[in-house]
């Protein structure tokens, strides 16, 4: 096997035991989604059709649940104690590139608490809620078979994207023996630009549009406004080229970052 | 084969003073000092040579380590390991070493065994039937099956230590550095990697770099010793001439039949020194090349009504300790 899918493949088996973790996750990301759904739905009759239909927000919002932790809102917790308590020198005993090494651990985890949480979200939000009645707020179906297949493009490109992200935060790690302020602010930037707080399509525009050029913006925004069609098909591969050129960009400023960081890397102690 | 020539590593710390006054005016400028780690160490290793690294600490050995196993780069100074400059071909290098540090893990954590192992493979890039015979060998000297389905992280110390030791020997290296493989071990464990650290040695010729503060372990093990004080080789050699190096002392001692016939305890030849009367046991030092053994006994025994009688070689700690030039504490037993 290639080292880089076992180191993934690894990841994701490690990440997958926290099950009692992850259906916890799970009901809170439902309870969360309602809370998110009815307050919505409140200013949504104060103003009617703001962002189209409302059943186009419930979808989105429920995507942004079930993926919630494909948001690169932190870094890998693995990644993060290789550097701070220096077992980056063992990994640089290895026959791997570090940058490789890294992004594919980072995938690997990213992938693992997303499908965790994902399942039981997707199932209660798509099938249990139009079961009860609630379908109006369900997570309906694709807008379009254009959109399903984009989305299909759309959905890996996120995970590489966040995977991308996540790997630039260890090496922050470097330059400080504690870099929990800087993940503290990340947190707070990926969850306002990837609309996981409110919708970025239900915000002033002057606002919304800007945050929507962010790179989280391409992990857990974009691929939701393909879905339920607010991105008008013409402007489907203009999302998709911004998303391929966000994570061009996180992998060449890793790699160069972490070459040059390992150029002077010092690891102190037995 | 390893050659090492005038290793130099500095390192910048920054320091503030202490307390409050220290904390706050640390956050504006600090002092940088540059600490030399290693200041100018040589030595050539030739393969399926087993050399055991000793030091103080904080003498520079795991700094030494590191750079020979491609990890950080010297400040200054020449490595050729199989002929490679191991900070400039990492990738190529490593592929060739094993490395164990005995206080961080290789493994991964929360999974079986198992898994890291086939994990190496394939970060080794190894064919699975080679995986499996390399494996087959280790497990015959380590005994790992019953550890194979436990997670790491419920292992003991010996047990993982066995299981690091494997995984750092599956892609079969051609050199193995060893940093502390023994620390914080129990004495069977301890036994258990000595004797397979000497069988690996023996039977794949694989050269052997390990650094430790057991002296059992270096004078079990290593047929040479490096011996480095604050980033400078003090001695290259074998251990029995570091004894002479460093003027070995003996001891004589002699339980007699009274405790008044120990008397003032006056040596029995000329170049002895008493150390110590407890009772009716007297103690004597002397150096073994002014004074041979035999005529000390027999001027003794000669001389005294003699119940048991003990020569003792200082241990290797105390002879090591007297080098790095702390002196031992004095336990009082003798």
């Amino acid at each position: 096997m290639n080292p880089y899918l076992a180191l993934l493949s690894a990841r994701f088996r490690q990440g997958l035991q926290y099950r009692a973790a992850a259906w916890a996750g799970a009901a809170t990301q439902v309870c969360f989604g309602l809370f998110i759904i009815s307050a919505l739905e409140a200013f949504a009759a104060a103003r009617p059709g703001a962002a189209g239909p409302f059943s186009r927000v419930a979808s989105y919002v429920w995507l942004g649940q079930a993926l919630f932790r494909l948001l690169p809102w932190n870094p890998d917790p693995e990644l993060r104690d290789v550097v701070r308590l220096g077992d980056v020198g063992l990994q640089l005993a290895k026959p791997l590139d570090l940058y490789g090494a890294w992004f594919a651990k980072a995938l690997g985890y990213r992938l693992s608490a997303a499908t965790l949480r994902a399942l039981p979200c997707l199932l209660a939000s798509a099938v249990l809620l139009p079961l009860v009645g609630l379908g109006g707020i369900a997570l309906g179906p694709p807008d379009s078979v254009l959109s399903a297949l984009a989305f299909a493009v759309a959905l890996p490109g996120a995970v590489l994207l966040s995977a991308a992200i996540t790997t630039l935060y260890p090496i922050f790690y470097f330059r400080s023996v504690s870099a929990s302020g800087a993940m503290t602010i990340a947190a707070a930037a990926a969850s306002l630009c990837g609309g996981v707080l409110a919708p970025l399509p239900l915000l002033p525009p002057w606002m919304g549009d800007a945050l929507a050029l962010t790179p989280f913006a391409f992990v857990t925004d974009a691929p939701f406004r393909i879905w339920t069609g607010m991105v008008p098909p013409s402007d489907i591969l203009r999302v998709l080229a911004m998303q391929a050129a966000w994570l061009a960009i996180c992998v060449v400023l890793g790699r160069a970052w972490l070459g040059r960081r390992l150029l002077g890397v010092e690891i102190a102690g037995g | 084969m390893i050659k090492v020539r005038d290793l130099v590593k500095e390192f910048t710390v920054s320091k503030r003073g202490s307390g409050l006054s220290g904390a706050l005016l640390g956050l504006g400028r600090r002092r940088r000092e540059t600490v030399r780690a290693l200041d100018g160490v040589s030595f050539d290793v030739p393969g399926g040579d087993l050399v055991g690294f000793i030091g103080p600490n904080g003498a520079g050995k795991s700094t030494t380590i590191k750079i020979l196993a491609g990890i950080m780069r010297p400040t200054s100074g020449e490595v050729q390991a199989n002929g490679r400059v191991p900070w400039k071909d990492r990738i190529a290098h490593v592929r060739r070493i094993g490395v164990v540090f005995g206080q961080r893990t290789q493994l991964w954590w929360d999974l079986p065994v198992r898994e890291s192992f086939s994990l190496v493979g394939a970060m080794y890039r190894m064919p699975a039937v080679e995986v499996r015979a390399s494996f087959r060998e280790l497990d015959e000297a380590l005994g790992l099956g019953p550890l194979l389905d436990v997670p790491v992280r419920q292992l003991s110390l010996g047990q993982r230590m066995r299981c690091e030791l494997a995984a750092a020997l599956l892609p079969r290296p051609d050199t193995l550095f060893l940093d502390e493989p023994t620390i914080g071990l129990d004495a069977p464990s301890k036994l258990a990697v000595r004797d397979f650290v000497a069988r690996i040695n023996r039977e794949r010729g694989v050269t052997t770099l390990l650094t430790t503060h057991d002296m059992d372990d270096v004078a079990a093990l290593a047929r040479r010793v490096v011996l480095i004080r604050s980033g400078q080789t003090l001695f290259d050699g074998p251990l029995s001439s570091l004894r002479e190096v460093a003027r070995e002392k003996r001891s004589l001692v002699v339980d007699l039949s009274t405790a008044a016939s120990a008397q003032d305890g006056a040596p029995p030849l000329e170049g002895m020194r008493l150390d110590s009367i407890e009772g009716n046991r007297v103690r004597w030092d002397f150096d073994p090349r002014a004074v041979r053994t035999a005529d000390a006994i027999a001027a003794a025994t000669a001389r005294l009504d003699i119940v048991d009688l003990v020569v003792e070689t200082e241990p290797v700690e105390r002879l090591i300790a007297r080098v790095y030039g702390e002196s031992p504490a004095r336990d009082g037993s003798r």
